[in-house]
């Protein structure tokens, strides 16, 4: 209904500036994103003023609307009319209203959409239960306090994870590799998650799957323990 | 828990199984720190001096990992590991081996699955026959140990043909990838084993005077030993753990592993 609408107010356009021989002189393809001028061309006893035809896709923006010239300018490719309307006569007694109108074939390739947005960070969940990972490079044992070389291999740091709900995933070389040569699939979130970061670093995800978020390692693992409980905050 | 010291040792002695009669372990075939050493990936504690912790820290540090349950023996225990037997074979060689990529992999939280030492059988061509850790080590990152449910389903079975057909494919997922080696002079060696015991790793040991390969897994304090270490030892001849002071107590050879493939 719409579309018919359209086409039968483009007819009357036409055939109007036929009759009054005013025009909208400008090109008629233009690239997609590129601005062109258009002008209006009238005789001498005509005024004439670019004007949005309701109904067809965006024409013109009236905020660059001047005197005899418009700025026309298209996001997207597509046929796209520009519109105006011309008054002739002696008086506005006597006016006579001619709508005017120009094809414009506005060429080129529709932009991508807009990427999504990544999905936002599963806020801190204080008394959460999570996944726990910790990474460390081997040889740089040395390097570690002696509290964190203990917390590694604790047996009671493990229980108290167990006693809190968690699930230690492991405690690995951040090498960590499968029987196959690969990053185990498993792990390969946490690992990329702790990956380019000084180590050694702790890992936590939620037990129900979430995002992975990774910490420096705390001095000892009450401190870690803490970490874990504040679910990172 | 059985004590051998100096006064004793001569009482765990035995003949050794191998068919040729030869030691089951024989003294390794690299020198820790050369570049051949380094290229079976046995990279020398001494490199590492923080690593390194001094006799004056011992007391202290070694009754927090015994608080805090850090070293193997710990593992072992929680994990409810069950001990070994060569069942009158002569691959120690390849139990020491194995327990410790079994320890090793407990010191990762990775479950224990117990190893079959006979699947590195292709090592000395499915005899039964002694080899060198060093060597041993190298075979084991390369070929991996079976789970024993896929190598033969109990200790002893070295005829691979009785092995289960993907035995080969099992053996990848539990490969030692990295290594802590130990050299130097007796006191030397003491040192870096209780530094590799402290930070909660196993230690594939062998002794000479014993011509015997098994893993170190824990140390206690006392002021009566030499450095005033006992070691604790987990022996394949079938009595599980045991306890070695003195100058029998020091290895000769000791690997300490620093990581596994992982293999949940």
């Amino acid at each position: 209904m719409k579309a018919a609408f359209s086409i039968v107010l483009l007819a009357i356009l036409l055939f109007a500036a036929m009759v009054s021989g005013a025009t909208i002189e400008g090109p008629e393809e233009v690239d997609v994103g590129k601005p062109a001028w258009y002008k209006l061309t009238v005789a001498a006893n005509e005024k004439a003023f670019f004007l949005p035809l309701p109904g067809s896709p965006i024409s013109l923006d009236t905020r660059y609307i001047v005197p005899g010239s418009a700025l026309f300018w298209a996001p997207s490719p597509g046929n796209y009319h520009v519109t105006a309307v011309c008054v002739a006569g002696d008086s506005w007694e006597n006016a006579q209203f001619i709508p005017l109108s120009k094809t414009v074939l506005v060429k080129g390739v529709e932009p991508p959409p807009d990427p999504p947005q990544p999905d936002p960070p599963d806020p801190p969940n204080p008394g959460g239960k999570y996944q726990v990972s910790i990474f460390y490079e081997t040889f740089q044992f040395d390097n570690m306090p002696r509290s964190q070389q203990v917390m590694l291999h604790s047996m009671e740091f493990r229980k108290q994870l167990k006693a809190a709900g968690h699930t230690l995933l492991g405690i690995y070389d951040i090498h960590i590799l499968d029987g196959a040569g690969a990053i185990p699939p498993r792990l390969a979130p946490f690992v990329q998650a702790a990956s380019g970061d000084s180590l050694p670093r702790i890992c936590l995800a939620p037990k129900g799957g979430g995002t992975v978020k990774d910490f420096a390692l705390p001095a000892d693992s009450a401190a870690t323990l803490e970490l874990i409980r504040n679910g990172g905050l | 828990m059985r004590i051998i010291n100096d006064s004793n040792w001569q009482d765990v002695l035995r003949p050794p199984n191998t068919d040729d009669g030869r030691p089951e372990v024989m003294p390794r075939i690299t020198r820790c720190g050369s570049p051949e050493a380094i290229r079976m990936g046995l990279m020398p504690i001494s490199e590492r001096p923080d690593l390194l912790i001094p006799e004056s820290e011992w007391k202290e540090r070694i009754a927090e990992a015994n608080a805090e349950r850090t070293m193997p023996y710990h593992h072992w225990q929680d994990a409810g590991c069950v001990k070994k037997s060569q069942n009158g074979y002569g691959y120690c060689w390849a139990y020491g081996l194995t327990s410790a990529v079994e320890m090793g992999r407990l010191g990762e939280a990775q479950p224990y699955t117990r190893l079959a030492p006979n699947s590195l059988g292709w090592l000395v061509n499915w005899r039964n026959a002694g080899y060198y850790c060093d060597r041993a080590i190298a075979g084991a990152k390369e070929r991996g140990i079976a789970s024993l449910e896929k190598a033969g389903g109990s200790d002893g079975v070295f005829n691979h043909s009785k092995f289960a057909s993907d035995w080969e494919e099992d053996a990848k997922n539990y490969r030692p990838s990295e290594w802590f080696d130990t050299g130097g002079s007796q006191a030397e060696m003491a040192r870096q084993c209780v530094s590799i015991l402290l930070i909660g790793l196993p230690i594939y040991i062998a002794y000479n005077w014993w011509g015997h390969a098994l893993m170190a897994g824990g140390i206690e304090y006392d002021e009566s030993c030499l450095y005033n270490i006992r070691w604790l030892i987990l022996n394949s001849h079938g009595d599980g753990w045991i306890k070695l002071e003195g100058n029998r107590g020091v290895p000769d050879e000791g690997y300490g592993i620093g990581s596994t493939t992982y293999y949940p």
